[in-house]
């Protein structure tokens, strides 16, 4: 290309993104060039933006699973989210690569404090002295009736005694 | 997707599906990646099979399907 410099190759750039004062260089530039075949490179230029994907919630409220429409949901890999009315169960429905439909169902669960160490030692013994009382009880029990055992046949020899 | 690029796919099937195998809409949907590789590997009848699943769970059928679009485009 005589006149114009060996190394000067034409980029695409796209009009609006522009410097306003670089503008009306280039754009004279461009139809002053564009006889001597202009290599617009599309496929460098032109690099698709990956944009962080915004995932929005999609759903509403029902009284009942049985009242979940197919087409309320999406069918672009995203999940909806079907809370019931009284918020037993959250319904999550999305569609498998199959074709058919899942439902995972979430239920409530009460937000319990964990147990500190001292509410454990004092469950453990508590536990440990019961098991012990009922121990001490059952072998009681036990001796009271080999006792009341032993008296039966004594007072029946009274009796014949007396008799 | 440039009119360039659009008229290249339309010559060039397998380089259609992985440009839309790429797109990140497709790549995070399960649904459209088992279309699209069924459709790769010619699998009419895993292809088949889904359009069954997907008819059932909205409570109609392939061929009300077929003939809704053929009514809508004036072929019935």
């Amino acid at each position: 290309m005589p006149g114009y410099g060996n190394n000067y190759v034409m980029p695409y750039q796209n009009p609006q993104t522009m410097n306003p004062v670089q503008f009306p260089v280039q754009t004279a530039m461009q139809t002053y060039q564009q006889p001597v075949q202009p290599q617009y490179n599309y496929a460098s230029v032109q690099q698709p933006v990956v944009q962080p994907a915004v995932q929005e919630i999609s759903g509403r409220f029902v009284p009942s699973a049985e009242n979940i429409v197919p087409n309320e949901i999406p069918m672009n890999g995203g999940v909806a989210l079907f809370p019931r009315n009284d918020l037993t169960e959250i319904y999550v429905k999305s569609w498998n690569k199959e074709g058919t439909i899942k439902t995972v169902i979430y239920k409530p669960s009460e937000d319990e404090k964990p147990m500190s160490v001292e509410d454990k030692i004092k469950n453990e013994i508590s536990e440990m002295f019961t098991k012990r009382f009922d121990d001490i009880t059952s072998k009681l029990e036990e001796l009271s009736t080999t006792i009341s055992g032993f008296n039966k046949p004594s007072n029946n020899r009274n009796k014949k005694e007396g008799e | 997707m440039n009119p360039m690029q659009l008229l290249q796919a339309m010559f060039n099937p397998p380089a259609m599906i992985d440009q839309f195998m790429r797109n990140p809409k497709i790549a995070n949907n399960p649904l459209a990646q088992n279309v699209l590789n069924m459709y790769r590997n010619g699998d009419v009848q895993g292809l088949q099979q889904m359009a069954e699943n997907i008819s059932k769970e909205k409570g109609t059928t392939v061929e009300q399907v077929s003939n809704d679009i053929k009514r809508h485009f004036g072929f019935m």
